[in-house]
């Protein structure tokens, strides 16, 4: 039985996680400037970045299902257990959730979503200032609340890896052959 | 029988006058500013957009059907009302390098000549004028009739870097693209 993470699973969770972190960053950074060029071009790039990572999501769920994720150590407790899995449907709810939030907020400001400024997505709703507010207030929230849990969870395998010494963070890496 | 046959033929008369009434014979002098839209698509980063300006104005407007090659028109387009799509990018517009409405609150187009293309198309030739600058420009345009109205459509494109809209910073077309496709629908009285 297998204890390690196989590659493809391990290569998608490090890309996603560099992905998802300097993209929040840009939005973080950009959404206060002035109007500029500049401003223009991290709004686009941000945006190709997010659709991106809903892709990369999509493919990530979807090999999660046809390659499952190995069991946990048996010296992880029943609630412990729990708890993880809470936890990973949390992360994987909160992937497909802020980019599409960002879509939609994107559709109802009147701004269609270019995927690297050559393929057009639908709008997922119609221009509606109202509730663009409202998304814009959804888009942040749900970004935060993900921060938080993205948070927890790389605090939770440091623990694992260096309180309680199991093989829960180090069957995340890419570059341990053993367990 | 002569009673019937006439009959028809007053029915026949009067669907032909009637034919005629709602075809071609009028000539239409006054914009209806209301009704009438002038709009412009645009694009930045790939993203194509839709604006529009909220007022305009006709100082000339003058087609008559039986002679669309003497037709003139004089548009005048305050600018301060612009909106193209978004807040930030109103405010923009206004800007020393965008349009510098302060300066140049109108836009204007006065034509020179009209040319009838046939199956109700025509081209009007005239003087676009905006921030200051004038070209020459050549714009295909459909003429239909509804209701007493003359309806005149169509669209054009120019190239924003001819007039200076968008300098500066701005200049670079990867970001905001050269094209600006302008549309127009007019709506005439007699």
């Amino acid at each position: 039985m297998t204890t390690r993470y196989n590659r493809p699973a391990i290569a998608l969770h490090w890309l996603m996680a560099v992905g998802l972190l300097a993209t929040f960053a840009l939005g973080l950074y950009m959404h206060d400037l002035p109007l500029s060029p500049s401003k223009l071009q991290l709004y686009s790039w941000h945006k190709w970045a997010g659709i991106s990572l809903l892709m990369l999501a999509l493919l990530r769920l979807f090999w999660r299902i046809i390659c499952p994720a190995p069991p946990l150590p048996s010296s992880i407790s029943g609630w412990s257990k729990f708890a993880a899995h809470a936890g990973h449907i949390l992360l994987y709810g909160f992937m497909f959730a802020v980019p599409m939030s960002g879509w939609l907020m994107s559709s109802a400001q009147g701004f269609q979503v270019v995927w690297f400024g050559t393929v057009p997505l639908p709008d997922l709703v119609s221009r509606n200032s109202e509730l663009a507010a409202v998304l814009k207030q959804v888009h942040m929230y749900l970004n935060y609340g993900f921060l938080i849990v993205i948070s927890g969870h790389a605090l939770v395998a440091l623990l694992h890896r260096f309180v309680k010494k199991d093989t829960v963070l180090t069957r995340m890496l890419p570059f341990l052959a053993k367990a | 029988m002569i009673l019937k046959s006439a009959g028809r033929y007053m029915a026949a008369t009067a669907l032909a006058l009637l034919a005629l009434a709602n075809s071609h014979a009028a000539t239409f002098t006054k914009l209806d500013t209301q009704a009438s839209r002038i709009g412009f698509g645009y694009s930045q980063m790939g993203v194509s957009m839709e604006g529009a300006f909220n007022t305009l104005d006709a100082k000339a407007f003058s087609f008559d059907t039986d002679q669309p090659q003497n037709a003139r028109v004089e548009i005048e387009l305050p600018l301060a009302g612009i909106d193209a799509g978004y807040d930030e990018a109103n405010a923009e517009l206004a800007q020393k390098d965008w349009l510098d409405t302060p300066q140049h609150p109108l836009a204007g187009f006065e034509s020179t000549k009209v040319t009838p293309m046939g199956n109700d198309r025509y081209e009007v030739t005239g003087v676009l004028s905006i921030k200051g600058r004038q070209k020459e420009v050549t714009v295909p345009f459909e003429f239909k009739q509804a209701e007493g109205t003359g309806i005149f459509e169509g669209s054009f494109e120019i190239q924003r870097a001819d007039f200076g809209i968008g300098e500066g910073q701005w200049a670079d077309f990867g970001i905001v693209a050269n094209t600006i496709r302008i549309k127009f629908y007019l709506v005439a009285t007699p």
